[in-house]
């Protein structure tokens, strides 16, 4: 294995989180085993003291998963130089494909912890505790999330070799390539365009419904939307936003835009299409809890800041995306 | 947001306030950091550095192999190399090394062609114009004690004193390339290693684009299956992955003293004093619940963690910046006994300032977390029968 | 006058099920209203402690059920408990509980960090507090270095500062002379005669026989000794 500081950095946080979401997550079971709302025992009162302990390490392997996913894509750029054809993350991504799917398992579990700490939240606002046993349940799922993106993480470190000659994304995103990248970066820019502002679209309308209407069903609709957008997005950035950006029609990569000589473009964008979405999915998976009377003045307020943030990170995301679009000199269209 | 700034000017006081204890914790910790921080610090000092010269190396280097061991090249391949398409200027190089008995250091001989030496700048005299002069690196005249116009003999592989008079030596700032050089006329070097008629140690070889030197290095291959073509990327990756490397043996190794700082911190935050049980049942018996006392505990923590880390950095740049890495140098720079005053350039490196941080606050918040918890639990109805 | 705190079957077991468990409080049932001065007056191991903690949400009865201002506080979770008593009571222990290595001031401003006011306006409220009870000029001066008369005022200047409806004192006069003893009284009754009502554990003749107290709760071994009035 390459012994890159960065890999022992992410490796050795990765190691500690999950020490600790085990720990979390057994401490969950226990609490389940035992719990008993109407009593006054003493141990109902540690019970209860425990579950401050879960949601303090959940809400640290958040923050941590969300840095380690940062510093995982600076170290697998920075690695680049050791592989033979790479020229950015991309190409050391590519030197061992199980990198994509540390990649995938980081994207996965932001979300997944996310939602538990905002389950967690609405608990911890109720006098009656009605989400225990539910968010019990799913905290191992957390903790197995992070088991896996320490397997995928150890999987790709060790099995870079820096003498295999790669792909980089000239080659991995290019329209000539295989793949799916090279299928996204081949596809053609009109009908991508059209169809990822159609998305969002779509996605602002439903936006714009739910916050006149109460409907679950409309929230419903609204998560799924914003679950399709986040694809449609990064296929977006790949087809033609990057290209765009970077003012190079061959240059596909989606991680260079976190780089200095694109003016750090990269962390607002993904900023505001991770907030996009997480808002947008909120209000549609956490419609369930309009059952519990405690919570339900608790989700209507929630709702109602979840609808704003993602309407403005949606106008963010749209706007970051555009604006080269519309001020830059390369034009894709009059050549598609 | 402003409770919890309010917790965090808390904090801060307390922090103040628990000085002798926290002293302690950030001596060691700020220590740990100091040791991991150099060891990047001049690992990117390294890396950066050998780019730096090797941005004057030839694009390719051919060098010929007999059962897996470097030897000798016939001169003759010149010509095959030339004829390969893409292929510009081909110069056989004559150098080797040699064992100095008096000094015990190895030094590298390198023949000079006539009106050749142009990419070696930073000469204080002049470069061997003729045969029995030489030019020295400033390792080999510190070695020696040799300065301008004095004589310096070296034993030939007859076993003979030869005199070479000194008409230059190269300047410290070229030091890394240069250290260990002694530059020849060729012809004296020929004869000095007594090299065979019509045989060169390796070929320099430039490529007009950049972009086709893997190509052009596997045609030359395939033309001659006995040689080796070594581009400067491959150089260059090497020092990359072996300075990676060490630095990583040396975290790795160090690790030991992270995880013993780490139970250190545990064993600290578990075994809290009666005084900060006092003080936390106090909080709780005036209002704070168990969430708020344990943030507490966690930004004091986090103080301490970057009160830590900023004194190691700052510490580790002095050490690697103005100290020139006294203590970790030798592990790092490599074999030769002739060291160069290797003197890194200061760079701020915001990527490297995340491992840092990722490798030292990490596993400190993470191994305080739960004692502080057991701590925030405290119950306020024993102030009450206190 | 409303009923302002209420318990019903109140018990109290410290321990449950080992050795060394201790019933603290048995069948306890008592209401306190709005305005009064309650006096809890029984010998060391009564249980007033234990009545006090229970009253003043400090901890959750074994059994039995606390209301306060009409809220039943008996089964809530901690966060919620401590919120009740965090905006409710003030409490003034017995052996004061200041941090000694901290000054005047900072130890008034203790309740204040979890509540949602600005720093500026905790530093006017403990300022002004500290003024009124005649301790402003020593208000940046270490606890450790204050007289025990001081130290009792500082005690009741952090107890006041959150702005409680309800007093309760754990044997306030235990390590104070009869001086200070009287002063002691004498700020709790302008604190009653503000409308709060004030809850005190004490064995302290002096102050179950003072003129202040409206009523008298004796209890012996955990129970109330005689049904209140």
């Amino acid at each position: 294995m390459i012994l890159h500081p960065g890999i022992l950095a992410l490796l050795t946080g990765s190691v500690l989180t999950l020490i600790l979401c085990l720990y979390a997550a057994g401490s969950g079971l226990y609490i389940l085993r035992y719990w008993d709302r109407n009593s006054t025992s003493a141990l109902q009162y540690r019970l209860e003291q425990r579950t401050v302990l879960i949601s303090t390490l959940v809400r640290l392997a958040l923050v941590f998963e969300i840095a380690s996913g940062l510093l995982f894509i600076y170290t697998v750029d920075e690695l680049h130089p050791l592989f033979v054809g790479a020229m950015c993350a991309t190409g050391t991504l590519n030197a061992n494909p199980v990198g994509w799917n540390a990649l995938t398992t980081k994207i996965a579990l932001f979300f997944g912890a996310s939602l538990w700490l905002v389950l967690n939240r609405f608990d911890d606002r109720a006098e009656d505790y009605p989400l225990v046993r539910g968010k019990f349940l799913a905290l191992p799922l957390v903790a197995w999330l992070i088991g896996l993106d320490l397997y995928y993480q150890v999987s790709f470190f060790t099995g870079l070799k820096p003498e295999v000659i790669t792909s980089c994304c000239g080659a991995l995103f290019s329209s000539g390539g295989s793949g799916l990248a090279a299928d996204l970066a081949g596809l053609p820019p009109g009908p991508t365009m059209v169809a990822f502002y159609a998305g969002a679209g779509l996605l602002l309308l439903a936006l714009g419904s739910a916050w006149c209407w109460p409907s679950g069903v409309l929230r419903v609709i609204l998560a799924v939307l914003a679950a399709g957008f986040f694809p449609l997005a990064l296929a977006a950035i790949i087809s033609f936003i990057s290209l765009y950006i970077y003012q190079l029609p061959t240059h596909h990569c989606p991680f260079d835009l976190f780089q200095n000589h694109y003016h750090y473009i990269g962390y607002p964008l993904y900023l505001c299409l991770f907030t996009t979405v997480l808002c947008g999915l909120m209000p549609g998976i956490f419609t369930p809890l309009r059952r519990f009377s405690s919570l339900r003045e608790a989700l209507a307020r929630a709702e109602r800041r979840w609808l704003v943030v993602a309407l403005l990170a949606l106008l963010g995301f749209l706007t970051l995306a555009s604006l080269p679009i519309l001020l830059g000199p390369l034009s894709l269209l009059e050549s598609a | 947001m402003l409770r919890h700034l309010k917790i965090l000017e808390f904090a801060v006081a307390a922090t103040l306030r628990h000085k002798g204890r926290n002293l302690a914790i950030l001596v060691v910790y700020s220590l740990v950091i100091t040791i991991l921080a150099s060891v990047l610090f001049l690992t990117r000092g390294l890396k950066e550095e050998a780019q730096r010269v090797l941005a004057g190396a030839p694009e390719l280097t051919v060098q010929r192999l007999i059962a897996g061991r470097h030897d000798l090249i016939p001169t003759s391949y010149g010509s095959i190399l030339a004829s390969v398409p893409g292929v510009g200027r081909v110069t056989p190089r004559f150098w080797g090394y040699y064992y100095d008995s008096l000094t015990s250091c190895n030094f590298t001989l390198l023949g000079l062609s006539a009106g050749g030496g142009d990419h070696l700048e930073l000469l204080a005299g002049r470069l061997p114009t003729g045969s029995g002069e030489c030019a020295l690196g400033s390792g080999v005249a510190t070695a020696r004690r040799t300065e301008i116009g004095d004589d310096l003999v070296l034993i030939d592989s007859h076993n003979l004193g030869v005199s070479f008079e000194v008409t230059g030596i190269f300047a410290a700032e070229a030091a890394l390339l240069t250290n260990d050089l002694l530059l020849l006329p060729e012809t004296d070097l020929r004869v000095f290693f007594n090299f065979p008629e019509g045989s060169a140690t390796d070929f320099e070889v430039q490529v007009f684009n950049p972009q086709e030197v893997a190509t052009v290095a596997a045609k030359i291959k395939q033309r001659l299956p006995d040689t080796r073509p070594i581009t400067r990327s491959e150089i260059l990756r090497t020092y990359d992955s072996v300075f990676s490397w060490r630095s990583g043996i040396l975290l790795t190794v160090f690790a030991s003293a992270l995880l013993a700082f780490c139970i250190l911190a545990w064993d600290k935050a578990t075994g809290i004093s009666a005084e900060e049980k006092r003080e936390i049942g106090i909080l709780k018996a005036v209002g704070w619940d168990t969430a708020d006392v344990l943030e507490l505990k966690v930004w004091e923590g986090l103080i301490l963690s970057l009160t830590a880390l900023l004194l190691g950095l700052i510490f580790a740049w002095v050490h690697v910046y103005w100290f020139d890495s006294t203590l970790l140098a030798p592990v790092l720079k490599g074999w030769s006994v002739l060291f160069p005053r290797l003197v890194v350039t200061p760079h701020v490196d915001l990527y490297q300032l995340f491992v840092i941080t990722f490798l030292t606050v990490t596993p400190y918040v993470a191994s305080t977390v739960i004692p502080s918890w057991r701590a925030a639990s405290a119950d306020p109805d024993s102030m009450m029968r206190s | 006058m409303a009923v302002l705190i209420k318990t019903e079957g109140l018990e109290k077991i410290y321990n449950a099920g080992r050795p060394d468990e201790v019933r603290a409080l048995r069948e306890v049932s008592l209401e306190i209203d709005a305005g009064e001065v309650v006096v809890l007056k029984g010998p060391s191991g009564s249980g007033k402690s234990t009545l006090l903690s229970l009253l003043g949400c400090m901890t959750r009865p074994t059994s039995g059920r606390v209301t306060v201002a009409g809220r039943d506080v008996s089964r809530l979770p901690e966060r919620f408990l401590t919120e009740v008593r965090r905006e409710t009571f003030g409490f003034i222990f017995q052996q004061f509980n200041l941090l000694r290595q901290l000054s005047v001031l900072d130890n008034v401003l203790l309740p204040l960090y979890p509540l949602p006011c600005s720093l500026r306006e905790m530093h006017r409220r403990a300022e002004a507090l500290l003024d009124e009870l005649g301790l402003s000029l020593r208000q940046h001066l270490k606890v450790r270095y204050l007289s025990g008369g001081e130290q009792q005022r500082v005690a009741v200047a952090r107890a006041l500062v959150n702005g409680p409806q309800i007093i309760i004192a754990d044997e306030p006069t235990a390590h104070l002379d009869s001086g200070l003893a009287g002063e002691l009284m004498e700020i709790l009754g302008r604190l009653n005669g503000q409308g709060k009502t004030v809850v005190i554990a004490t064995h302290d003749r002096f102050v179950y026989e003072h003129p202040l107290v409206g009523r008298i709760v004796p209890l012996h071994d955990g129970r109330l000794e005689a049904d209140p009035p």
